[in-house]
């Protein structure tokens, strides 16, 4: 028995659509790859939340003596700032008005 | 191999083909309950096919974000991509409802010509384009403008490309045509990074490559439907031995492909890749073996569970298992190199 296969055959649904492939492939990768070539496409944004709203005159981290400043996002000078702006302390210490 | 359009001089797709089986339009008569409509609209998409597109998705996202992203943009990701994949389905019944209804696979669908009628074509053209637009917005304001644009080519590829041009002229309309089910993993990864990187690129050629074996061995089954539709899918067109020699191809530049990703992926995904590649060419070589044996059309195999079947089968639980493996490497710190 003759099993049919053909050149012209296997180029029409073999090599062709492979290469067909190759040249999209090739073409996603070269158009898409790069974050600054992607319309409207935006950097992602920093995970952690800002969790408080700093009051406009009260020192910052870096301002606060004896707490040494840190790199931005680091958790650790976001919880220095909410210890200067008086988060994190005990109900009633340094708090109350007019108490030092 | 014969020249299709000579064998099957079909006509233009979504133009209806005159028959004593056309009856009156649905205006013409019965009353259709809400439920009917309801049912068949849902039946339009073909929702089985989109539950494997879905299957690839959410791995993806997770080997793109090397863990779980937020709930949200899965849940925002399989929205968009089911709304997107239920468009390009719904036009592609719109579109094919006259050559459905020749086929015993495809008559009982909703808009076949001569069959139950719930729903009009315009209002199935209407539902095509409305969930496209719906999964444009979707997609587009709340995952990315990447990710939506790449859902619309999907949409359109499988409309313009196969539905449109090759399917009733080429025995290549599956192989080029399929490229449309390989854009979830592309829209699955932009949703997560904004870009589109190799990984992606690698995974779309995996589900390229394993398209024409899985979807050859359906048609293998059903070749005498799709030549009564005048549709030149590779079966109707080639000899039984043929078919299944490129399937064999097909088979080992997909685990090819497979395998390309494992040194991105990592040894647990390898391995996997590795053992279900084995077994799906064990597979594929086990088909061209009995029907170059047998020399005789494999569709007619007398036995209880024809091979083209099984390979068919097959091939949808090792796209799964190939998929868990990859989400597994995605999530398990210690499965990579």
């Amino acid at each position: 028995m003759s099993d049919g296969w053909s050149f012209d055959g296997s180029i029409m649904t073999f090599a062709f659509p492979m290469l067909l492939f190759i040249v999209v492939a090739v073409g996603l990768y070269v158009l898409y790859t790069k974050p600054a070539a992607v319309p409207g496409h935006r950097a992602p944004s920093a995970e952690r939340p800002v969790s408080y709203t700093a009051i406009p005159g009260t020192p910052t981290a870096t301002e606060v003596a004896g707490i040494p400043a840190s790199a931005p996002g680091d958790p650790a000078a976001d919880d220095a700032a909410m210890a200067a702006d008086g988060e994190n302390t005990v109900p009633g210490e340094n708090t109350v008005p007019g108490a030092r | 191999m014969k020249t299709p359009a000579a064998a099957f001089p079909a006509g233009a797709p979504g133009v209806l083909r005159p028959g004593p089986a056309r009856r009156g339009t649905p205006a013409s008569g019965s009353r259709r309950s809400a439920g009917a409509v309801a049912r068949g609209l849902v039946a339009l998409t073909k929702p089985r096919i989109i539950e494997l597109l879905l299957v690839t998705t959410v791995p993806t996202m997770l080997l793109a974000q090397r863990g779980v992203p937020s709930v949200r943009l899965i849940l925002v990701t399989l929205a968009g991509g089911t709304l997107a994949a239920g468009s390009a389905n719904t036009i592609n019944c719109y579109l094919d409802r006259d050559i459905d209804a020749l086929m015993k696979r495809t008559a009982r669908r909703p808009l076949v010509v001569g069959g139950h009628e719930a729903i009009r074509p315009g209002e199935a053209l209407a539902w095509g384009i409305a969930l496209g637009a719906g999964a444009t917005a979707l997609l587009g304001l709340m995952a990315n403008w990447l990710a939506a644009s790449l859902a619309d080519a999907a949409i359109l590829f499988y409309v313009f490309v196969y539905t449109l041009l090759l399917k009733r002229r080429s025995p290549a309309n599956i192989v080029i045509g399929g490229a449309a089910g390989c854009f979830p993993v592309l829209v699955g990864w932009a949703a997560v990074k904004g870009t589109i990187a190799v990984p992606a690129i690698v995974l779309f050629a995996v589900i390229f490559l394993w398209t024409p074996p899985h979807f050859w061995a359906l048609a293998m089954k059903f070749r005498d439907d799709y030549a009564a539709a005048g549709v030149p899918m590779l079966p109707v067109v080639a000899t039984a031995a043929e078919v299944t020699r490129k399937i064999v191809w097909y088979s080992y530049a997909m685990v090819a492909a497979t395998l390309a990703l494992a040194p991105y992926a990592g040894w647990i995904y390898g391995a996997g890749a590795l053992g279900l590649g084995g077994w799906f060419l064990a597979e594929a070589h086990r088909l061209h073996a009995q029907v170059a044996r047998s020399g005789a059309d494999p569709s007619a195999d007398p036995g209880p569970r024809p091979l083209p079947m099984r390979l068919f089968h097959l091939s949808i639980t090792y796209l799964t298992l190939l998929f868990v493996a990859v989400a597994v490497t995605a999530l398990l710190p210690w499965g990579r190199w």
